[in-house]
Formats: C-alpha cells, structure tokens, sequence
C-alpha cells in the first residue's frame, strides 16, 4: 500500500513543482536543465522505492504512476474545462508583429525566445514578420507569419503546422 | 519589448487571460512557499539545523540530552547523552531509553558500544564497562525514526536520574 501512496505523492508533488516552476522551465532544455531533471528524478526514485527493491514494488510504482497519467487524460477528456488546471491554457504573446510585454513578463518569455522560435523552421528574422506568436500549454512557442513576409528559409514551414496557415 | 501593446486583441487560439493571471498568482505564491520551505530547512524547521538542535537537563542536573526537535523517517540522528559517571558496584554503567521510543526509532550505532544490552519492564538497558565512560561521560546513540508523527521518549541511568524529550518526525 504504501508504495502506492508514496509513487501518488511523488506524482502530485512533481504536478505541483511543474506548475509552479511555469511551463517555459523544462521546455527549451538546456544542458543544465537536463541535469537537473536527472537529479529531480533520482530523488523522487529513492523516496518513491524506499529501501524495497523487488520486481513487485517496481512494478507497483510503474502502474501507480500510468495510472495516474492515463486517469488524469481521461478526466481532461471527459471534463474538458478542468484540463486548463492540469496544463495551462494558450496565451498569445505576439500580435500583428508586437509583442504584448506584460504577458511575456509574466510568463517569463522573452523577445529572443519568439525570434528563436520564428527562426526555427520558418525562417523569419524580425518580428514584424510575425501575424502571432502563441505560448502554447507545453511552453512551446507556435508562430504564424504574416501572409505577406519574407522568408529567409522557405522551405521551412512545410514541415510544421500551424493553424490559419 | 520595444513597441507599445497591440491595440487589436487577437483570434481567441483558446486562451483565457482571467485564468492565466490567477495561474500567474498561483505561481508567484508557489514560489515564495518554495521559499520558505528552503528558509525553514536552513533553520532547522525541517530536520537538522540551528532551530531544531535543543537540550535538556535533568531535574537534578546529573543528566545533559542534546536531541533534535525535528527529525525525518529514515533520516540518521543523534542523541547525545552527557552525565557525572556513576558507577555501579559492578564497575558498569547503565542507560536505559523507553521501550516505545526503542520502538519507533532504529538503533544504527551506539558510541562507544556498550558490553552488551538488556530488556527491563518496557525498556531497553544499555550496558557500558567503566573504563569505557570514564573517558568521555557521554554516550551517543545514533537512531532512524520508523514512522513520521510526535515522537516522546526518555532516556536515564538505571539507579539515577531521567529525562524526557520530544520529537516531531517528518514523513
């Protein structure tokens, strides 16, 4: 039973931590980031194991957290409004090529991130080539290029999908 | 961050700015929790530290403890117990800890290792030769909590004087 209990409360304590360290955190991995998931998640082992190594408590373990993942998709589906409380909601950071400054502050994103993102794949360079730039529920940032801009990699939007595109 | 705020709120994409600014609260105060939690470790709140590191003396003052208030299950800690040597006519000393704080607490290590141990009536006899006391009049017991909670417990000289402590275990 109390490996149960113990891999729950780990799973609650990690929803928690994520949430409150803000979706951009663990979303542009840096090496350093890295590291630290490592460390955060050999922590949660030893408390989660205990000092019960056994096939059955692993197993135990395994099942508790899927579990957990699977219902709380399950909830979100049958309830589509409590999904907001587990990931967040999208929130548009970038309009018409300028950038909403409060928003950005707050989600601790800034301008060199949404150029990064324009950069990438779509191959814009300044951001007024930008219709919107949106922080997604996973600290992904989509970007929609304006319909007329240039870009200096074109054949790089094919691969990625975005909507009104 | 150079241009003004557009003036044109865009297509909805399913955001919600009433929700995300009282997730932005909800995120500010986790941080400042995250916060205080640190300060509290840092001050002993939390296990070991200044805060939680405290003593106590017998009434008759033959008997110094020095414990931690708060303590985490599984979590190595001492008590040390100072006291005038007084031996017994066997040339042994003997310290007793009740048997319910033996209960819930793992005995890792006892310094210096006593001869030998004994039950007696619920509690648990700690047998020390005299040459072994003499030089330090202090033994240390090094014990694990098993189980989160309020832990009580005493400790004294079989024939002498005891006191009580109190721990509060982390889980």
């Amino acid at each position: 039973m109390s490996s149960v209990i113990h891999a729950a409360a780990v799973y609650l304590l990690f929803w928690v931590s994520l949430r409150i360290a803000g979706r951009r955190t663990l979303s542009q991995m840096t090496n350093l980031d890295l590291i630290l998931l490592l460390f955060i998640s050999e922590s949660a082992q030893t408390s989660m194991m205990g000092s019960d190594n056994s096939l059955t408590n692993t197993l135990l373990v395994i099942a508790t957290l899927i579990g957990i993942n699977v219902s709380t998709s399950l909830i979100q589906r049958r309830w589509p409004g409590l999904g907001r409380y587990f990931d967040g909601l999208p929130l548009v950071i970038v309009a018409d090529g300028r950038p909403f400054s409060e928003r950005m502050q707050m989600a601790r994103v800034d301008e060199a991130a949404v150029l990064a993102a324009a950069r990438n794949g779509l191959g814009l360079e300044r951001l007024d080539q930008i219709q919107y730039a949106v922080l997604e529920r996973n600290g992904v940032i989509s970007v929609i290029p304006k319909k007329n801009s240039e870009r200096s990699n074109p054949s790089g939007p094919s691969s990625i999908e975005y909507p009104g595109s | 961050m150079h241009d003004p705020r557009p003036t044109e709120e865009p297509p909805d994409f399913g955001q919600d700015l009433a929700f995300q600014r009282g997730e932005w609260r909800a995120e500010r105060i986790g941080w400042i929790t995250i916060a205080g939690l640190i300060l509290a470790a840092m001050l002993g709140l939390l296990g070991d530290g200044p805060l939680s590191s405290t003593s106590v003396d017998s009434p008759d003052g033959s008997l110094h403890l020095i414990h931690q208030r708060f303590g985490r299950v599984t979590a190595t800690q001492a008590l040390r117990l100072r006291f005038h040597p007084v031996a017994d006519a066997d040339r042994r000393y003997r310290v007793w800890i009740s048997g319910a704080y033996r209960d819930a607490n793992r005995v890792r290590e006892v310094s210096p290792a006593p001869e030998h141990v004994e039950d007696d009536r619920g509690r648990v006899v700690y047998v020390f030769r005299a040459l072994q006391i003499e030089r330090s009049t202090e033994v240390t017991f090094y014990v694990q909590p098993r189980a989160a909670g309020r832990s009580p417990g005493r400790i004294g000289l079989v024939g002498g004087d005891s006191v009580a402590f109190q721990q509060f275990i982390y889980p």
